[in-house]
């Protein structure tokens, strides 16, 4: 529950951090995709990278409203993989994984809508997590929520109780100069950047998270009629596009299987990259200097996003050019066997380096 | 076959989309004959044109888009070369320029650039006593040009682009915020940002300025849709991106997520991977689909006319089975209203070939282009050059004024593409280094590092005058697999085009000077076209900016087509696109091709009313008003 204004900006920094920590692995999944298949699975993932990153400002910026302080670039705020979600949610970890049917199922878990108990098969995933890893950053104090949307709505009825409780004014004291607005950040039809300044704009930007993840209240689309996350995944597991007529549905039961038009899935045409793959664990030489070059792609990124959340709304355009360098020098990794370990490609580690 | 539509309309590029949608959105039924493919209209096919490029030795504009005997179109590769390409090129001159012919037109391979005429440029004649006046002013054409904004979703900054006597509505903005300038025009500004030149005795403040561009940026959540082109949302703030195209239903969600924002993949000619580059098959998906039959391969061969009274019964066209084969069948298309928006040069050509529009003897003459003078060096420090879209800004600031009496206006573009126009960079940079440099690993890195980002490159787009001399023709031994006329071409660049290559040439020498870039304008390293002016050799290609063949005018004597762009001589015939040019300044055409379009949308609607009335919903308040 949240009760102070405090308990609201951990909650909201998580949320910052659960955006920040599902990229990585849709990354890796999208990036494994080798050129000249899976046209289409490449931009469903794209999709939904893209609108995970517009998320992660939302979340920014409703923290930001209420005066808190994002700290990207602290120790621990980055997760290392695997990992848990960081919305309390220990059921099931997340790893760095090629594009391949695990990962998909992964996918499907941290999407998943909450108005319906998981189907079966997904349980069995969060049955074979490994030994506990490093907990990240503040979520043992949170939750635990069982889904992403679980965590946001508790997030809004925080808001809403201490608005209730405080005053609208007393809660949205930030300054409107560390918001980023739709003028700055534009990338897709999914939705775009609000401004969060009262209880009203922080709602709405916490549904856009949603309803763009699992729906809008019990449909499998979001307000814009853009398929949610979760069923995009389904999409993909199926090999098959909803069918015009699945998608007037409402409550669709979670394990709707799409009936549409069939598309090619090819979990053959992928890089093999090395599962959760860690700088460290590469011998030196080329491949650890690859690999060391991809986290200082990434904790550029994440410098400039900490910058550009901090009120250098004007470093977040640039951070666009950090992410494709980020990918080109991913790809020299995922396209470089590993000595020693036939089948297996090397991959990004996406760690942090101060 | 009897077919009866409202409209019969040859060509699908952009002219023809966005009749093909102001038509039957305002209820009438549409027939549109295309003669090449419609493969980019769907996903898989728009991925397959791309791969056609990426596989292609050579990066040339037509690579993606594949030769297709049927309806052969003009290729860069072959200008120059005596009886080679589907153009039979009889000088003095090559005509340099190409265009695409498949559904979605030259608007797949276009860079983009959405520059406004300058209001001078609609009198040139009656204000310098050159060229040709147009029939209506730069204000008359003021709110059409709006429209074709918003329909191109153009990315521009009003303020910076009130120049030169050009206005805007009060309060206007663009659909959406200017594309980003790219780092080397930033470079070029700290340097030329403020100077002045002094050309012809009148000095000018230039300025590197972010070029107005149709490729998905920023919304602008001022932007006002005008009245009754609101979104199908209704919401008529805040402009709405369109992405990629696929009409069909697994498509949609692929088109709402991808093209929505210009990701600078540095290929915008000859194709945007991702479709964030406007390309008219946007403008074609969106048109009333249970009003609007388009039939592909089916090349228009001619124009049936009542030999007595001049109206248009029909179009004959052949319809071929396969790009491989040159069977066909001819067929007749039956409607109330025919317009051609095949291109300028094909226009013409089948005017020509059906004896039609013929009397003011105009048709297939004033065939212009903007000839780019070509001029390249290398910076002293790296500027990033190979990055963003393929230009990003203009020195725009020599597109007016008085000279134009006796000289040729033009604008300076700005590329981002280091060398690549002039000599193939950077491959043939690669293959020198490692071929006769010998260099390879690290060095040869280093090396490529070290030039390719210091490459600039200026292209100087001159103004060509409306010559009656510069024309398309047909000749009987001249035709194509399917037997259709190729387009002979009669071309030369005037002494006032070449004076004012001249002065473009001395703007180069000062640029290059201010900016300390060392000048490797070199005629041996480069396949471009040469002409020697006053002992002044100048390197230069075409822009691909065909106009002039069926000449806008106010008279019959003198013009193919009137300010509606109805033919004088076929009431029930429209010739559109830059075919219809009296003059083109200095700007890139496709906005003002667009725009005019629009008027001519209106005087349709207008002609139809005379028929039964438009079926189904209403068309818009706009639409009525001609």
């Amino acid at each position: 529950m949240i009760e102070t204004l405090e308990d609201l900006e951990r909650h909201l920094e998580a949320a910052v951090q659960l955006e920040l920590s599902v990229i990585p692995p849709y990354l890796c999944a999208l990036y494994t995709l080798q050129p000249g298949a899976n046209e289409e699975v490449s931009q469903i993932i794209r999709s939904v990278v893209v609108e995970e990153m517009l998320h992660m400002i939302l979340a920014a910026n409703v923290l930001n409203a209420v005066d808190g302080r994002l700290r990207m670039t602290d120790p621990g705020f980055v997760p290392t993989y695997p990992t848990y979600l960081p919305d309390g949610n220990e059921s099931f970890l997340v790893h760095l994984l090629p594009f391949s049917p695990e990962a998909v199922e992964t996918f499907l878990k941290i999407e998943e809508p909450s108005y319906e108990p998981p189907p079966a098969a997904m349980e069995s995933l969060a049955k074979t997590a490994a030994a506990k890893p490093p907990v990240p950053l503040r979520l043992a104090e949170l939750g635990p929520y069982e889904t992403v949307g679980d965590f946001y709505k508790a997030i809004i009825k925080g808001i809403e109780h201490l608005v209730d409780k405080l005053g609208e004014r007393e809660v949205f004291q930030g300054n409107p100069e560390r918001q980023i607005p739709p003028e700055i950040y534009y990338y897709a039809g999914g939705g775009q950047p609000i401004a969060v300044h009262d209880l009203r704009s922080a709602k709405a930007a916490m549904e856009q998270i949603v309803d763009q993840g699992e729906g809008e209240t019990c449909s499998m689309y979001d307000g814009d009629g853009d398929l949610a996350h979760y069923f995009r995944f389904m999409e993909i597991k199926y090999g098959r596009r909803y069918e015009p007529g699945q998608r007037q549905g409402l409550a669709l039961s979670l394990s709707e299987v799409p009936r549409g038009e069939p598309f090619p899935v090819s979990y053959e045409a992928v890089y093999p990259m090395l599962r959760d793959p860690r700088t460290g664990d590469y011998p030196a030489g080329e491949l650890r200097q690859a690999s060391l070059a991809v986290d200082a792609a990434y904790s550029h990124l994440i410098r400039q996003l900490q910058s550009a959340f901090d009120g250098r709304k004007d470093l977040l355009l640039p951070a666009v050019g950090t992410m494709f360098e980020l990918k080109y020098k991913a790809l020299e990794l995922l396209k470089n066997p590993l000595p020693g370990q036939p089948g297996v490609n090397a991959g990004p580690a996406f760690e942090y380096v101060p | 076959m009897m077919e009866d539509y409202d409209v019969v309309i040859v060509g699908a590029g952009i002219a023809g989309a966005i009749l093909a949608k102001v038509l039957t959105q305002g209820g009438r039924s549409v027939l549109l004959l295309e003669a090449g493919t419609a493969t980019a209209m769907t996903w898989d096919g728009y991925l397959s044109n791309l791969n056609s490029f990426y596989t292609a030795l050579a990066k040339v504009p037509e690579s993606p888009y594949p030769y297709n005997p049927d309806a052969p179109q003009p290729d860069v590769l072959a200008i120059g070369i005596p009886g080679s390409g589907y153009f039979v090129q009889d000088g003095p001159v090559a005509y340099g320029s190409t265009y695409t012919r498949t559904a979605g037109g030259t608007t797949l391979h276009w860079l983009g650039t959405c520059l406004r005429m300058l209001p001078e440029d609609f009198e040139l004649r009656s204000r310098f006593g050159v060229g040709r006046d147009w029939p209506f002013a730069y204000g008359d054409l003021r709110d059409d040009y709006g429209l074709a904004e918003m329909e191109i979703g153009v990315a521009a900054e009003v303020e910076e682009q009130e120049y030169l006597g050009i206005t805007f509505p009060k309060g206007y903005v663009y659909p959406m915020h200017k594309i980003p300038q790219s780092w080397s025009d930033q470079v070029l500004g700290q340097v030329i940002d403020g100077r002045s030149v002094d050309l012809d005795g009148r000095p000018r403040e230039l300025k590197v300025r972010s070029t107005p561009q149709g490729r998905n940026s920023i919304p602008n959540a001022n932007y006002r849709y005008p009245k009754g082109r609101e979104p199908r949302d209704g919401q008529d703030r805040g402009y709405r991106p369109v992405g990629a195209v696929d009409p069909r239903p697994r498509g949609q969600d692929l088109a709402r997520d991808l093209g929505q924002r210009c990701a600078g993949n540095s290929a915008c000619v000859p194709i945007c991977p991702i479709q964030a580059k406007y390309n008219a098959l946007k403008t074609l998906v969106h048109a009333d689909g249970d009003r609007l039959t388009v039939r592909t391969q089916a090349v228009a061969s001619r124009v049936l006319a009542d030999p007595a009274g001049g109206r248009i019964l029909g179009i004959e066209y052949k319809a071929y089975e396969s790009p491989n084969s040159p069977a066909y069948t001819t067929q007749v298309a039956r409607g109330r209203v025919y317009v051609l928006a095949a291109h300028a040069v094909e226009n013409a050509k089948l005017l020509l070939a059906s004896n039609l529009a013929g009397t003011s003897g105009q048709l297939g003459r004033n065939l212009m282009d903007h000839p780019v003078l070509l001029r390249w060096g290398l910076m002293p420090e790296p500027v990033g050059s190979f990055r963003g879209p393929l230009s990003t800004s203009g020195i725009e600031d020599l597109r007016g004024g008085e000279f134009r009496a006796a000289r040729a206006a033009f604008r300076v573009e700005v590329g981002n593409d280091g060398w690549t126009w002039p000599t193939g960079s950077p491959e043939s940079e690669v293959l020198q280094a490692v071929g006769q440099g010998n260099l390879f690993g690290s060095r040869l890195r280093a090396q490529l590092r070290e030039t390719l980002s210091r490459q600039i490159r200026l292209g100087f787009l001159v103004e060509q005058l409306p010559d009656p001399a510069n024309r398309v023709t047909i000749d009987p031994q001249y035709r194509d697999a399917i037997g259709n006329f190729r387009p002979v071409i009669q071309y030369g660049l005037s002494d006032y085009t070449l004076a004012g290559m001249g002065a473009g040439t001395m703007l180069a020498e000062r640029l290059f000077q201010w900016l300390g870039m060392a000048d490797r304008t070199n005629a041996a390293q480069s396949l471009l076209s040469q002409i020697t002016w006053r002992n002044q050799l100048f390197l230069w290609g075409g822009a691909g900016h065909f106009a002039g063949t069926h000449v806008m005018g106010s008279t019959p004597a003198s013009s193919v087509v009137d300010s509606w762009q109805r033919c004088w001589d076929h009431e029930n015939l429209f010739a559109v696109g830059c075919g219809s040019f009296p003059t083109m300044g200095t700007s890139n055409p496709t906005l003002t091709l667009a725009a005019t379009t629009f008027r001519t949308a209106r005087a349709i609607l207008k002609d139809l009313e005379a028929y039964a009335p438009a079926s189904g919903s209403a068309p818009t308040g706009e639409e009525r008003r001609p």
